[in-house]
């Protein structure tokens, strides 16, 4: 499984139970394992379970919200590569990039200073940041919106400014413990050499910690791609309309068009499932401090 | 180790940030010596489907810049369903800066954003225009506050009955079908189910599921024609919660569900509640329904959904009667989209025209072809090009047009049409109901939103 | 720590973290605050006082608290949180890293695929794939007879398990980590003390992994209360009341009814539950002398 988040970087990469050789494999652990598997597989079935109708539906050109069996075409996909859908996914990856981006940057630098400089009340400075979580955004949205209509920032890099705030106090907190796990002994070399603040961070801390850091990149992507209430609100231009509104647009008044919606949705997955599959990889395995410190 | 890429990846994240940052700023820049008009719109909610969206709202910027070429119409979609269109404009109008200079608006919220004072009164422009005086009064009344007029419909949704011609000539019911009372139709549906099982006999909606559109078709197209009409006692200035009326369309719905007339729940209360009797009658599943306007024109090969080329000799339609076939005859609720200006657009004579035209003729036909509307105007409204759109439905949404009641337009009416929901959505799902149960659901549900003072008991 | 500049720290700490409190003040704690202060005013979303509102002291406060729905509302929103996030989700997060540990390679890494998938669905798409599988005709109505419309007869139950399904993957991911934790030697020393599993997860996985336990739980409580749009998409809070929770009550209530004041009020109740929550975890933490996860 990946390493996404924080953790000691020591000898932990090996499965437990795992067992030396077959010789020693008794019938409870053999058991032990089949049982397990066989539960994780269970797993897997009940949640694929739900996403049978999102594959039948897409390929059926008379689907509905019910389960059947479909009469296979393709349209569906046809007719949500068109133009604006494509579009519409590329302002959804702009949308993510920028709310990535904002966030990861804000909270590398802060959760470095949360984690390595004294500040009073970092602790309950860093939960009630926390605690920003849980607040629901159909609560901030109009002031939000007031203050954009003000200064004419109805669009979408003021959107994903937005987003990336919204996903802002969970990757500070991500970044900060796995800055926290960083071992003070490397920066105090760094610093013997002179390096400034920024040459430590760079060069030092944030490549240790960079699985939280990448956790926290994957955390705000995530969290601005599906995200639906902002952009709704929030972009006014019809050329900058993200994924998640195009679905709702194919809900309208007369028509709920649900074969175009499951395959959109698809479509639209795709990406996401391809950068989780790209970035978990590299971290499968542990990594080895190296010759970094001596002694 | 990672530090051999992730500088480069890193850097490329904040690159591609910033690029897109000019690329968005840049577009901001316009010609800032011609005239803007702005106009608010659903993009894919009010017209069937987007692309027709776009031809009926980018013709009328063609023909308008035409016109006037030192104008610029600036077309503003807005996402989303219904209450999503609501909060936009609520939010757009509160600044004279975002507040477009015409909205395309649902009916029941006019008078709200009017005394907001958001919009601009139309009445010495409406003086001046030839098609407005052939709208009915009713059609008129939806824009009026406080003695003035600040809106103009665009077009109006109304409700008839659908029902299954071979399944009705199958167990000997008369066809066409003309019902003259409640009990003719709940007599129909019982033959239905009795003859034919595996077939819903009559589909009215009920639920929470689908807003108040559950009201507007259906509840709400009985009660006109029941003892008690009245919503909102204009007199007390209270909401009626209680009334013979009332009783006697929750022993409506009653009936239907306790006799297991109605269809399944899950059908009832999907976000597709609306659209489902389109499908279902064409599949032939649904032998009877309170339907809207816009059946016919979806089955019709322009719009197409779905396609049904037969849908006249199968599906027949008829007005909805009365409740004992009393004076008018015809009962139904009426709603649409109206049309409003901004009171702070900078430029109210433009603006008037630009409105004038999205009412002329060809335009009002080609919207309510396009969106399933009935055109307001009386003229329009007889026109071959609206008639035969949808044969012989449109015949009969024209025909009952003019006995149309529009729901109060009090900025409360939501949360009583909540409390009917409710009340329905109990009758359907647990049929062992009793009525009165069902006018205590309405009756605590809006005295609890409210305050037990504003509401009534009618006699 | 370094020797030189230990005065220098501060300012330099301000420094780095001022885009994050910049941002967080302007475009969060800012809304929110706003959104404080309008509930305890007469504000519509359009009406007579859409634009000229004032507060209204403790006429919403005193609606509140007769507001028979609101008390529903919330008790719906305890057992939610309880039932899905904190056991629920714990749980099933729990279950899914355990035995992702000793799986089989590709069992492990299909699981972990379809799990994460279920996460980064955008919830719209989640809402409908939900509602497809739970009314009649769909997938989990199989099971008690195709004809059984397992969402409008057990509301809350659906709800629950889609809020876990759709938060699961999350949960996983931070439990993983947490396991990462407990070493092999540790664990290698128990076996040759011939203890049996179970008592072996509770001896010694338990208490080492209980701080990353009790941080999963603040977040999927606090992500749960978030999941609003789909809940909203699924059931808008019906049928009837029966889906009622806070936040979505407070939606309607802004949104549709356009109290807007009124709504507010309702979602200060909701930061309010955050709060308490965040309350909770410092105290939990303290308690298992921790000062990070």
């Amino acid at each position: 499984m990946t390493q996404l988040l924080a953790s000691q970087p020591s000898a932990v990469a090996r499965m437990p139970f795992e067992p030396a050789s077959s010789d020693t494999r008794s019938s409870a652990e053999i058991r032990a394992y089949v049982i397990g598997n066989g539960l994780l597989g269970l797993f897997g079935i009940l949640f694929l379970a739900p996403l049978a109708w999102l594959f039948f539906a897409s390929v059926d050109a008379n689907a509905t919200w019910a389960l059947s069996w479909p009469h296979f075409t393709l349209a569906n996909f046809r007719q949500v590569t068109r133009g604006d859908f494509l579009e519409a996914l590329f302002n959804t990856f702009l949308l993510s990039l920028v709310a990535t981006a904002v966030s990861t940057v804000a909270a590398t630098f802060g959760g470095y200073a949360l984690s390595r400089r004294r500040i009073p009340l970092s602790d309950e400075l860093m939960v009630a940041i926390l605690f920003l979580t849980g607040i629901p955004v159909a609560i901030m949205i109009i002031p939000v919106f007031q203050v954009y209509a003000k200064y004419n920032l109805l669009n979408l890099w003021a959107t994903g400014v937005f987003l990336g705030v919204s996903s802002l106090p969970f990757a500070l907190w991500l970044i900060k413990t796995s800055m926290d796990a960083v071992p003070k002994e490397l920066e105090e070399a760094a610093t013997m050499e002179r390096a400034n603040v920024f040459q430590i961070i760079w060069n030092v801390t944030v490549p240790v910690a960079l699985p939280g850091i990448f956790s926290a990149m994957i955390f705000s992507f995530i969290n601005a791609w599906g995200s639906f209430l902002p952009p709704l609100v929030l972009i006014s231009d019809p050329d900058q309309v993200t994924g998640p509104i195009k679905i709702l647009g194919l809900i309208g008044s007369a028509d709920v068009r649900y074969g175009d919606i499951a395959a959109y949705s698809i479509v639209y997955s795709i990406p996401v499932v391809i950068l989780y599959v790209l970035v978990s990889k590299p971290f499968s395995g542990g990594f080895s401090m190296g010759g970094a410190v001596k002694g | 180790m990672f530090s051999f890429w992730y500088r480069p990846l890193l850097r490329t994240l904040l690159a591609g940030a910033a690029l897109s940052a000019l690329s968005f700023g840049c577009r901001g820049a316009q010609a800032a010596d011609k005239t803007v008009l702005t106009l608010a719109y659903s993009e894919t909610y009010v017209f069937d489907t987007e692309d027709f969206t776009k031809k009926w709202w980018g013709g009328i910027k063609t023909e308008f810049e035409k016109e006037h070429p030192d104008v610029t119409v600036q077309l503003e979609p807005i996402n989303g369903g219904y209450d999503d269109i609501i909060n936009k404009l609520s939010l757009l109008y509160r600044s004279p800066a975002t507040a477009p200079d015409i909205a395309q608006m649902a009916t029941p919220t006019v008078d709200q954003f009017a005394s907001s004072g958001y919009l601009l009164p139309l009445d010495k422009y409406l003086a001046t225009a030839s098609w407005w005086k052939k709208f009915p009064p009713a059609i008129q009344s939806e824009g009026a506050w406080q003695g003035k007029t600040y809106s103009v419909n665009t077009g109006e949704n109304d409700s008839q009955l659908y029902y299954n011609i071979p399944m009705f000539k199958k167990v000997g019911l008369p066809v066409p079908w003309q019902p003259k009372s409640w009990d003719d139709i709940l007599n129909a549906a019982r033959v239905i189910k009795a003859k034919l099982p595996g077939t819903v006999p009559l589909w009215i909606l009920a639920g929470t599921g689908s807003g108040d559109n559950t009201l507007l078709m259906g509840f709400n197209n009985l009660l006109p024609g029941s003892d008690t009409p009245t919503i909102f006692d204009g007199k007390t200035q209270k909401w009626v919660v209680d009334s013979p009326g009332i009783r006697e369309v929750l022993g409506f719905y009653h009936a239907v569900y306790s006799e297991h007339l109605g269809a399944a729940l899950s059908d009832l209360f999907s976000t597709s509640g609306v659209t489902a009797p389109v499908f279902l009658i064409q599949k032939q599943k649904v032998a009877i329904t309170f339907g809207s306007n816009f059946y016919g024109g979806n089955w019709s090969n322009t719009i197409c959904t779905p396609c049904w080329p037969q849908a006249a000799q199968i599906a027949g339609v008829a007005p909805i009667p009365t409740m004992k076939g009393q004076a008018p005859g015809i009962a139904t609720t009426i709603g649409g989209w109206d049309l409003v200006a901004s009171a702070t657009t900078k430029h109210p004579d433009l603006t008037w025209q630009l409105l004038d035209l999205m009412e002329n003729e060809e335009n009002q036909i080609n919207a309510a072809n396009w969106a399933g509307f009935v055109p307001g105007d009386a003229d329009y409204v007889k026109s071959a090009d609206f008639l035969n759109f949808a044969v012989p439905y449109n015949a009969v949404s024209a025909q009952v047009l003019p006995d149309g009641v529009i729901e109060p337009p009090n900025a409360n009416y939501l949360i009583w049409s909540r409390g009917v929901q409710e009340a329905t959505g109990a009758l359907a799902q647990h049929p062992d109901t009793s009525v009165d149960a069902a006018v205590k659901i309405i009756s605590d549900y809006v005295s609890n939103q409210l305050d037990p003072s504003q509401v009534e008991t009618l006699k | 720590m370094t020797t030189d500049a230990q005065d220098r720290p501060d300012f330099l700490a301000l420094v780095l973290l001022l885009p994050t409190i910049l941002l967080l003040l302007i475009l969060f704690v800012g809304p929110v605050a706003f959104a404080f202060y309008l509930g305890f005013t007469n504000i519509r979303l359009i009406g007579p006082t859409a634009v000229h509102f004032h507060l209204n002291g403790l006429v919403n406060l005193h609606h509140l608290y007769g507001d028979s729905l609101f008390w529903l509302s919330l008790k719906l929103t305890i057992v939610f949180l309880m039932v899905s996030a904190i056991f629920g989700v714990t749980v099933v997060g729990l279950a899914l890293a355990l035995l992702m540990q000793h799986a089989i390679a590709w069992l492990r890494a299909a699981v972990g695929a379809i799990v994460v998938v279920a996460w980064m669905l955008p919830p719209i798409t989640a809402a409908l794939v939900w509602y497809a599988f739970s009314t009649t005709g769909g997938t989990l109505s199989l099971l008690g007879g195709s004809q059984l419309d397992v969402l409008n007869t057990f509301p809350m139950t659906v709800v629950c398990l889609a809020n876990i399904w759709s938060t699961a993957g999350f949960s996983m991911l931070v439990l993983s980590a947490g396991l990462r934790q407990v070493s092999s030697e540790v664990l290698e020393a128990g076996r040759m003390e011939g203890a049996s599993r179970w008592r072996i997860f509770c001896s010694l996985t338990l208490p080492i992994i209980q701080p990353t336990i009790v941080t999963n739980i603040l977040l999927v409580t606090l992500l749960s209360l978030a999941n609003f749009s789909l809940i909203y998409i699924m059931t808008a809070g019906g049928p009837g009341n029966a889906t009622d929770i806070l936040p979505i009550y407070s939606y309607q209530q802004a949104f549709v009814f356009n109290k807007l004041g009124y709504g507010a009020l309702l979602g200060d109740v909701v930061v309010i539950i955050a709060t308490i929550f965040a309350y909770l975890y410092v105290r939990m933490s303290r308690s298992s002398r921790l000062t990070h996860a």
